[in-house]
């Protein structure tokens, strides 16, 4: 059995107001897929950060939650 | 470090994968092929969903009705078949009660946020031939993977970089991107070709 004293997290600070993908189907009851779809289709605007990451805004995907953003 | 039996160990090359990594690079990339494999199995479950979708002759004469659902505005709707189970939807494939249209509809889990205010069904795509209808979805389902494993090998990307700098982290990100495009690469003879068919369809088109 090996063992390891390393590893990677995909968890990582994100800059102020914004949340992963993955943040954001949860807060929405979805599935990450689903919200990746909601960028494809503009229901959600993606934001790219400064190494690749799509990330969206905590606030339209709240407004998104609440019914107030088609 | 590894250790295996209390000792150093140097594994070579990561199992699943083409590449050659040997030592750290392969320590860097089990690591962080375990890290996306949580978000990279359900892209795998959708992609054996769709690829079997593109196998099943649609066009029958009397399908069986599976089941019905009445929407929000009222609309009564056959379904005919379950196209795709997310963990928190499903895809299904329905006609309105006496229309010849096809649609696609995604069906959402009760009670969630999303559906509390934005109803548990929505129309992905619809039209009057069943296999273009389902094509299309497919075809616009395998885009959004491939943008889901994008997103999932940049994320990897980041950690490798920020994790394992002295790993040699270009050549671990291009076996994770391997790794990744074998997950969920599908069939590309159908479902990419019936994105050219949507002159007959009403789809709500993906940008990304």
């Amino acid at each position: 059995m090996e063992e390891s004293d390393t590893s990677v997290t995909l968890e990582q600070e994100k800059p102020s107001g914004l949340i992963s993908v993955e943040e954001a189907a949860r807060r929405l009851g979805l599935d990450p897929f689903t919200v990746y779809s909601f960028i494809q289709r503009d229901r959600l605007s993606p934001i790219l950060d400064n190494e690749g990451v799509f990330l969206v805004s905590e606030e339209e995907s709240n407004q998104l939650a609440k019914g107030k953003k088609e | 470090m590894l250790k295996k039996g209390g000792k150093p160990w140097i594994p070579h090359g990561p199992r699943g994968s083409g590449s050659d990594l040997v030592g750290d690079e392969a320590l860097a990339y089990r690591a962080a092929a375990n890290a996306i494999d949580r978000d990279l199995r359900p892209l795998e479950k959708i992609k054996e969903q769709l690829n079997r979708l593109e196998q099943v002759r649609w066009e029958r004469p009397n399908p069986p009705v599976l089941e019905t659902f009445r929407a929000s505005d009222g609309t009564t709707w056959d379904v005919y078949a379950h196209l795709v189970e997310l963990p928190k939807s499903r895809v299904l494939l329905c006609r309105p009660r006496n229309s010849p249209d096809w649609s696609v509809i995604q069906e959402f889990e009760e009670g969630s946020a999303y559906a509390r205010n934005h109803g548990r069904t929505e129309v992905l795509v619809q039209g009057q031939n069943v296999r273009d209808v389902v094509m299309q979805y497919v075809a616009q389902a395998n885009h959004t993977l491939r943008f889901s494993e994008r997103n999932l090998v940049a994320n990897a990307q980041k950690m490798v970089w920020r994790q394992f700098p002295e790993h040699n982290p270009g050549k671990v990100v291009e076996a994770l991107m391997e790794h990744c495009d074998k997950a969920v690469t599908h069939n590309r003879s159908i479902g990419e070709n019936q994105s050219e068919a949507q002159d007959h369809l009403r789809s709500r088109g993906m940008r990304v």
